[in-house]
């Protein structure tokens, strides 16, 4: 049985189809890259999976659990576009607090040590407000990956990183599929979405438009 | 969740709020006249010298109401604050998006409740320092808790509408439309018939001065309990509403 199951999914926002009779099986343990233009529905898609918005038709079901709006997959990393964290806090605090809400928390070594491999400093007093693109980035990424999570949605993880910063993220998504998270992946570079995936889903104005396996 | 819902720049920004609302308050209304004890001077600091329904124009009730005001823009701000980390951080982390919501609504109660607490206390404190004294400090405790009580009922109640409102459109333009309605509506009371001005029901927020510092009970037909139970049932009803609209709302 598939791990993440999409069938039939429609949503419209003011008269406009977001997305469009989306049907999607995905398996545990792999690597899905979504690509497609701004607005072609992946990141509905996304809020989708993740429960974040209801839809009009269909149903998307993660690890046999009905995801409706307001009802979240269990252990689930998420990284949103543009999102911020809390302003005035640090790297290390906004962990803690959402470590602290997770369903399955962790030991702060642990996040010391997440932080400490996207290249943050734990111990930094500096607050969030104060961080560069680059740094916010590596402390949404950091967020994504806390906690073990079985299911890890990405969208655009690679914005604002420098290359350095963007070899590391791929080592540590590949480890974490190797260590049996399922991995989906946003992303416009086609390069970035080939290195790392296993399939590839192309979307436009909301539908899927090709499916396709990665050779490697 | 504490850390988030209740920290110490919102408490100390309250507090300062409370405080200075109710010390310009007590001088604007002690000041007009003397009363004779603790428990007059704290009542007219209050509620003035509102005469309801007379169709006079009573510039006591947006005196008394002011602070009302200030504490709903002030705590309604609260509610939408964190929205964005919460979709994008939070929500996915919890069971259900409507945790997030318990704890959003039950920091507006919370607060609402602080700030009235805050507001009668240094009122008192207000009234002891010009040089009031009592020795019905039953009598003082009741008119105290009594006020407490209804002026958290109020504002929750108002807040409450904020909130909901907020989910859908602009929160500080929900927040403005509000508050506007509710001064509109105090507005009203000055122009309503002894009769009827009963049943305004922001008139709850008045009530004590005339159910229990007063021997004024004709002025209304049914029991003290009763404003207060209508009060409940709308803030319970308000609540239901609230958790239906969160359910269906998108949080995109």
């Amino acid at each position: 049985m598939s791990y993440i199951v999409i069938e039939n999914v429609t949503k419209t926002i003011k008269n406009n189809l977001i997305l469009d009779n989306i049907n999607l099986l995905l398996e545990k343990n792999k690597i899905y890259g979504f690509v497609g233009i701004n607005g072609s529905g992946k990141t509905m898609l996304f809020r989708a999976i993740a429960g974040l918005i209801g839809y009009d038709n269909g149903s998307v079901k993660v690890d046999g659990t009905e995801i409706k709006n307001g009802v979240h997959p269990k252990k689930t990393g998420l990284l949103i576009e543009n999102a911020d964290l809390w302003m005035e806090l640090t790297a290390m605090e906004n962990m803690k607090i959402l470590n602290r809400l997770s369903t399955n928390t962790i030991s702060d070594e642990k996040i010391e040590e997440i932080l400490t491999y996207f290249g943050l400093d734990p111990k930094s007093k500096k607050p969030y407000k104060a961080f560069s693109l680059g740094m916010k980035q590596k402390l949404r990424i950091s967020q994504a990956f806390m906690g073990e999570p079985e299911l890890i949605i990405l969208d655009e993880p690679t914005n604002a990183l420098d290359e350095n910063s963007i070899i590391k993220l791929r080592e540590y998504i590949i480890d974490k599929k190797k260590k049996g998270a399922t991995i989906l992946l946003a992303s416009h570079s086609r390069t970035e979405i080939e290195l790392l995936c296993d399939e590839i889903i192309f979307m436009d104005e909301g539908k899927i438009t090709k499916l396709e396996k990665v050779v490697k | 969740m504490i850390r988030i819902f209740f920290r110490k720049k919102d408490i100390v920004s309250i507090t300062f709020l409370a405080v200075i609302c109710a010390v310009i308050i007590t001088f604007l209304q002690v000041g007009i006249d003397a009363p004779v004890n603790l428990e007059g001077a704290f009542l007219t600091a209050r509620d003035g010298f509102i005469v309801l329904g007379e169709r006079e124009y009573h510039s006591d009730a947006f005196t008394c109401t002011f602070n009302m005001v200030l504490a709903i823009v002030f705590i309604s701000k609260l509610f939408s604050e964190d929205i964005d980390i919460a979709k994008s951080f939070v929500f996915i982390r919890i069971k259900k998006t409507d945790i997030w919501f318990k704890y959003k609504f039950l920091q507006t109660l919370v607060y609402s409740f602080y700030y009235s607490f805050i507001y009668h206390l240094s009122i008192l404190a207000s009234v002891y320092l010009l040089g009031y004294k009592t020795d019905k400090y039953f009598v003082l405790a009741k008119y105290v808790i009594w006020g407490m009580i209804t002026s958290f009922m109020i504002i929750f109640m108002i807040l409450v509408v904020c909130n909901i409102l907020g989910l859908y459109m602009k929160p500080h333009l929900a927040t403005a439309l509000i508050t506007a309605l509710t001064v509109l509506s105090i507005g009203v009371v000055c122009f309503l018939h002894l009769d009827q001005v009963q049943y305004h029901l922001l008139i709850s927020y008045f009530i004590s001065w005339h159910t229990i510092a007063s021997s004024n009970s004709a002025v209304y037909s049914f029991p003290t309990w009763s404003y207060y139970a209508v009060i409940a049932v709308i803030i319970l009803v308000e609540l239901i509403l609230a958790k239906i609209f969160v359910k269906k709302k998108d949080f995109i």
